[in-house]
């Protein structure tokens, strides 16, 4: 009883303190946003802001990459921006744009992601989005293929690794398999501060970004393309 | 025939409200009796209101539900890859299935660009796209499985507004990138086992008449819900499709508009140009190509005509039977009104307009709890079991503010009923025999 009070406790404080540390580093990413528009287009998706600047901001994006096709980080967040809308148009019953909102989101995070195969932060992007999305979305397959690519690569920094495995935990929960995303929690559980963080979140929706994927691979994403 | 009962309901209602209108601006004390001598036998007169009212109220629900049915099911069939025009080269139609790749466009690009360029229809098309059909068998030896397939190459970008509605339950749709990978529907991934990321082999005729084979990877699985095409559709990049099958050409030119209402409009127009530009070709619209949703339609729409038919019946009997009661209970009454010097025809009409202002207030009532039940429904739907033909239920909703014929029926069924019910009340009422009616117990 007292153990798992001040197991709690812990996380909590953990949290906080995650919490504080990602505020400061989202502080200085919207301070840079203010000079950099695809960054700023890009926090605006991130954020799932209201849905008419989610609409500006997705077709900000969609100029940016008709203009420069290599602007791999603008398709990605196009797509985001797109299911998001989606999201939207479903709670309002729209099923038709609904529908054609998560299509295009999901294609131009394929495309994205496979027009450089080896780009582990465009891998990443579109981890993050599949690994959470429900199961009827059938995105899991490619969310496993794409944890499984991230795993074994050498350039991913060790502290995005518990996040890695957390989506691919989720992706393996969502495929039905329950063995190996079973094991994957567990050794979750054992993988340091944040991988106990993250292991509380078996049911959440996705978690926050972290501090880590922020300077990671948001901000070094964009800065390749700007 | 429905013109002509239109027709005649609407002038029913016309002078059913000229009667009230005229009544009210001559002798409004009349209107003030009427209500007083309704609500007289306040229970009876409920009674009566509240058959109106179901009666309105189901036609009201019902009738929202199939116009929510129709624009769903239009809409799937639109987006099943049928777009809202096809163009083909003269002839395919009628060549039949099997010698398809005898009749193809040669001149895509050129239609396609005259297509858009013109104002009529460019600003009108949300999507276009060439689409080149083909059959073969598919099998993944691995497994020893092999299947008859339908395959359509198409533009992946495009394939995603025109096949919105094919929902992939696992992996991806097609890419610009690679080329190569193929979708299937679910029930060919049943038949050869085969799911993401595995590899099949193509065998199919070109238009030649030899034999090509391709091997591709399967980067999704897609479910439309109907039965027939999950299980043999696949779907290819259309430049992939064409080094298949050896050939520059498409079959046909696929149009999804912005709104299905244009269609009428848009095709008319591609038609005339086909006669400028004295092109090969023929234009066909969703509603002349979607065979089976005609069918599901005259079903559905013979089941209303049933419902709407019998609730008419209903209504009529209830308020002709509460007004014959009032004629009834009334005897005395009417026959000193007549004693007092009143026409015929005057007590008559006061019983007419018993019967339509009972009509109008079933008409208002049957609207206004019509929209609260739907806004309810509204809320979260109703789950439906799969169409015939398909494998999927669905969510049906009440689609009650995009239909004016269901807001005007719903206020003609008890308007047009009451007027028509009070007839033999009005009339046994105005032809009393004074003297035996006033010895009437």
């Amino acid at each position: 009883m007292t153990f798992s009070m001040c197991k709690g406790i812990a996380i909590s404080a953990l949290l906080l303190v995650t919490s504080v540390t990602q505020a400061t580093t989202l502080e200085q990413m919207q301070q840079q946003a203010q000079s950099n528009p695809v960054l700023q287009a890009i926090l605006t998706i991130k954020t799932q802001a209201p849905i008419n600047d989610l609409g500006n901001a997705t077709a900000f994006l969609e100029g940016i990459f008709d203009e420069k096709p290599d602007y791999q980080v603008a398709k990605i967040f196009y797509g985001y921006g797109q299911l998001f809308m989606a999201t939207n148009y479903l709670s309002k019953k729209n099923y038709l744009k609904a529908a054609e909102s998560s299509k295009l989101g999901f294609f131009y995070m394929d495309e994205a992601a496979e027009t450089d195969e080896n780009n582990w932060r465009m891998r990443y992007l579109r981890a993050r989005m599949d690994a959470f999305v429900p199961a009827s979305n059938g995105r899991c397959v490619i969310a496993l293929k794409d944890t499984a690519y991230l795993q074994t690569n050498a350039e991913v920094p060790a502290s995005l690794k518990p996040m890695i495995l957390l989506m691919s935990a989720r992706a393996n929960t969502t495929c039905q398999h329950p063995d190996v995303a079973e094991k994957e929690w567990a050794s979750l559980a054992q993988s340091g501060e944040e991988g106990k963080r993250l292991s509380t979140l078996r049911n959440h929706p996705a978690p926050e970004w972290s501090e880590s994927e922020l300077t990671s691979v948001i901000l070094p994403a964009t800065e390749v393309t700007s | 025939m429905m013109n002509v009962l239109f027709w005649i309901s609407n002038a029913i209602i016309a002078y059913a409200l000229l009667v009230v209108v005229l009544t009210a601006i001559r002798k409004p004390t009349d209107i003030r009796y009427t209500f007083l001598n309704l609500f007289r036998q306040s229970r009876r007169s409920g009674v009566t209101l509240m058959a109106i009212t179901l009666g309105g109220v189901a036609v009201f629900i019902f009738g929202g539900f199939v116009d929510y049915s129709f624009w769903a099911l239009r809409e799937q069939t639109i987006r099943t890859n049928l777009g809202h025009i096809q163009i083909y080269e003269k002839g395919y139609l009628t060549s039949g299935a099997n010698n398809s790749l005898q009749y193809t466009i040669s001149n895509y690009d050129e239609v396609k660009n005259i297509l858009m360029a013109d104002p009529q229809v460019g600003p009108k098309v949300s999507t276009i796209t060439g689409q080149l059909g083909f059959t073969g068998i598919i099998s993944q030896y691995d497994k020893g499985a092999s299947t008859f397939f339908t395959g359509v190459g198409i533009e992946p970008q495009t394939s995603l507004v025109l096949g919105s509605l094919d929902k992939i339950i696992s992996g991806s749709d097609l890419s610009r990138v690679e080329q190569q990978d193929i979708t299937i529907g679910s029930g060919i991934s049943e038949a050869l086992s085969a799911g993401y990321g595995d590899w099949v082999d193509m065998l199919v005729v070109n238009p030649e008449g030899g034999q090509n084979a391709m091997s591709s990877k399967v980067r999704g699985v897609f479910q439309s819900g109907i039965k027939e095409y999950d299980d043999t559709a696949i779907k290819m990049p259309l430049k992939t499709a064409q080094r298949l099958l050896q050939t520059n050409d498409v079959s046909k030119i696929i149009i999804l508009l912005q709104d299905t209402s244009q269609t009428n409009d848009v095709l008319a127009r591609i038609d005339q140009l086909i006669i400028e530009h004295n092109l090969p070709l023929e234009a066909r619209s969703w509603d002349s190509l979607a065979i089976f949703y005609h069918q599901v339609v005259n079903l559905f729409e013979g089941i209303f005509l049933f419902i709407k038919s019998i609730v008419s019946v209903i209504v009529v009997f209830m308020i002709g039977n509460t007004l014959m009661m009032n004629v009834v209970e009334r005897t005395r009454e009417i026959a000193t009104l007549r004693a007092l010097g009143l026409s015929q025809s005057y007590i008559g009409r006061l019983f007419i307009l018993e019967g339509v202002i009972i009509g109008i207030i079933g008409s208002v009532l049957s609207i206004s709890f019509g929209i609260l039940i739907a806004s309810l429904i509204n809320i979260n739907g109703i789950p439906m079991p799969p169409s015939p033909g398909y494998t999927q239920g669905y969510l049906a909703f009440v689609m009650w503010d995009q239909d004016m014929n269901l807001f005007w029926f719903s206020c003609a069924l008890p308007l047009v009923t009451a007027l028509i019910a009070s007839i033999i009340p009005a009339r046994r009422a105005s032809k009393l025999v004074i003297a035996e009616a006033f010895r009437f117990v």
